[in-house]
């Protein structure tokens, strides 16, 4: 048997077939089908992946909102390959310092004021040369804590206002410098530039107590009055010891 | 990798496959049914002499259709589509191939361990032809499969080797090597059969 036989069965095969119209049909059909799957396949391919890069978009946005992008770059190995970290807080300034420092703020005993010691008339007739010592108060009685507000963690760091400027540099001048006159100018700008503020009440009382140095009892005295009386906020801010030193001054007025 | 590319040459194209182009590169769906209706029957008909199984011929031209969209990124439009068609059912007959021929295999030992004879049981000229086809796909399952496309692109469907240039995308003369090769396999086997 030939080759040319053999390739006349297979040609003659075809005419054999008969009617192909049905499996046409059903192949036309399965085209379709499979065409249509791929193509939402496709569709939600490229959904995922739409919603995969909003996803990815959104973190990066985020992290580079919130700083948290700055600890991957950092130079540190353990935090290019370490588990991500929140990225170091800048250093706090001078005020966050005073406001958050959990130690008690040093008490006004730098200042001289009159005691209730058994001479006060040598005391008072050179206040300046022989300061007085006051006995330590406890630190629990002080209302301080309440009255300095602290700043909110999560303050934005922000350049320092002018009064902060002038707050900063009379609390300087009173706990650090050795002129109580310029101290008193000091408190006097602050309280001029914030007659109501957070530190308002504390830098009226720090003044009060460089007015009795300086030998300004009367208006020292008008000063205290309100602390003595309770009559500032917070209530009972430093009133025992408001209290003591008017009563002191009544003497030597 | 694809068995050929097919990179057709001598312009055969019609207006009309310029258009159905255009839409398939679009990606138009009726595009592709439009293909369907004109050239499936030319693509059953290839399929059907390569692989002899006509479940698996369905499978190839519903693989050609399906990967039609993709596939006519490579069309230049240099030649006619419905050879690019052909060339692309070739290159998703590999697999079908195989399953045919495990297919033939596997009906020719039932037909021995039963002793069904056709001769038996009808004696008409179809059976009779349709054994000697059989026959001549079980000598071609033993060709490489690139030797079996040219044969039966040259021999089965009678086209000239620059048609199956363009179809299988290599020279003319590789084809007519492939084709040489080809038909002295298939002698030798048949000799040998004999």
């Amino acid at each position: 048997m030939s080759l040319d036989d053999l390739l006349g069965a297979i040609r003659s095969a075809d005419a054999d077939t008969g009617d192909d119209s049905d499996l046409a049909a059903a192949t036309r059909l399965r085209v379709a089908r499979s065409l249509e799957t791929r193509a939402r396949s496709r569709h939600q391919v490229v959904g995922l992946a739409t919603a995969a890069g909003i996803l990815l978009a959104g973190t990066v946005s985020w992290a580079l909102a919130t700083g948290h992008i700055a600890a991957l770059w950092s130079p540190g190995p353990e935090r290019q390959f370490g588990p991500v970290t929140p990225p170091p807080r800048p250093p706090p300034r001078p005020r966050a310092a005073i406001a958050v420092d959990p130690r008690p703020a040093p008490p006004p005993e730098a200042v001289p004021p009159p005691t209730a010691s058994p001479a006060p008339e040598a005391s008072l007739s050179a206040p300046s040369a022989a300061p007085v010592t006051r006995p330590p108060e406890p630190s629990a009685a002080r209302p301080r804590s309440v009255a300095v507000p602290r700043p909110h963690d999560k303050d934005p760091p922000a350049p320092a206002p002018a009064v902060e400027v002038l707050y900063r540099k009379a609390h300087e001048l009173h706990f650090h410098g050795g002129d109580p006159a310029a101290a008193v100018a000091a408190w006097d700008a602050y309280l001029a530039a914030e007659p109501v503020g957070r530190f308002s009440v504390e830098a009226r009382y720090n003044r009060a107590l460089l007015l009795i140095r300086i030998g300004r009892y009367a208006e020292a005295r008008t000063a205290l009055a309100p602390f003595a009386r309770g009559e500032v906020a917070p209530a009972g801010y430093r009133q025992g010891e408001a209290e003591q030193l008017v009563r002191r001054l009544a003497q030597y007025e | 990798m694809p068995l050929m590319a097919p990179a057709l040459t001598g312009s055969n194209d019609t207006p009309a496959d310029t258009d159905l182009v255009t839409r398939l590169r679009a990606g138009e769906r009726a595009a592709v049914e439009e293909v369907y209706v004109a050239h499936h029957a030319a693509i059953r008909g290839f399929a059907r002499r390569l692989v002899g199984d006509t479940a698996a011929a369905e499978d190839i031209v519903h693989e050609t259709f399906v990967a039609l969209p993709r596939a006519v990124r490579r069309f230049r439009g240099d030649g006619s589509l419905r050879a690019f068609l052909i060339g692309v059912a070739a290159n998703h007959s590999r697999r079908h191939i195989r399953s045919a021929m495990r297919r033939r295999r596997a009906t020719e030992r039932l037909a021995a361990r039963e002793e069904v004879s056709v001769r038996t049981v009808d004696a008409t000229s179809q059976l009779i032809n349709r054994q000697l086809a059989n026959r001549l796909w079980a000598a071609l399952d033993a060709l490489p499969i690139e030797q079996r496309v040219v044969f039966v692109l040259c021999e089965a469907e009678q086209r000239t080797s620059v048609e199956v240039a363009a179809i299988v995308g290599a020279p003319e003369g590789t084809v007519r090597t492939r084709l040489f090769h080809a038909k002295r396999k298939l002698r030798e086997m048949l000799e040998d059969a004999t």
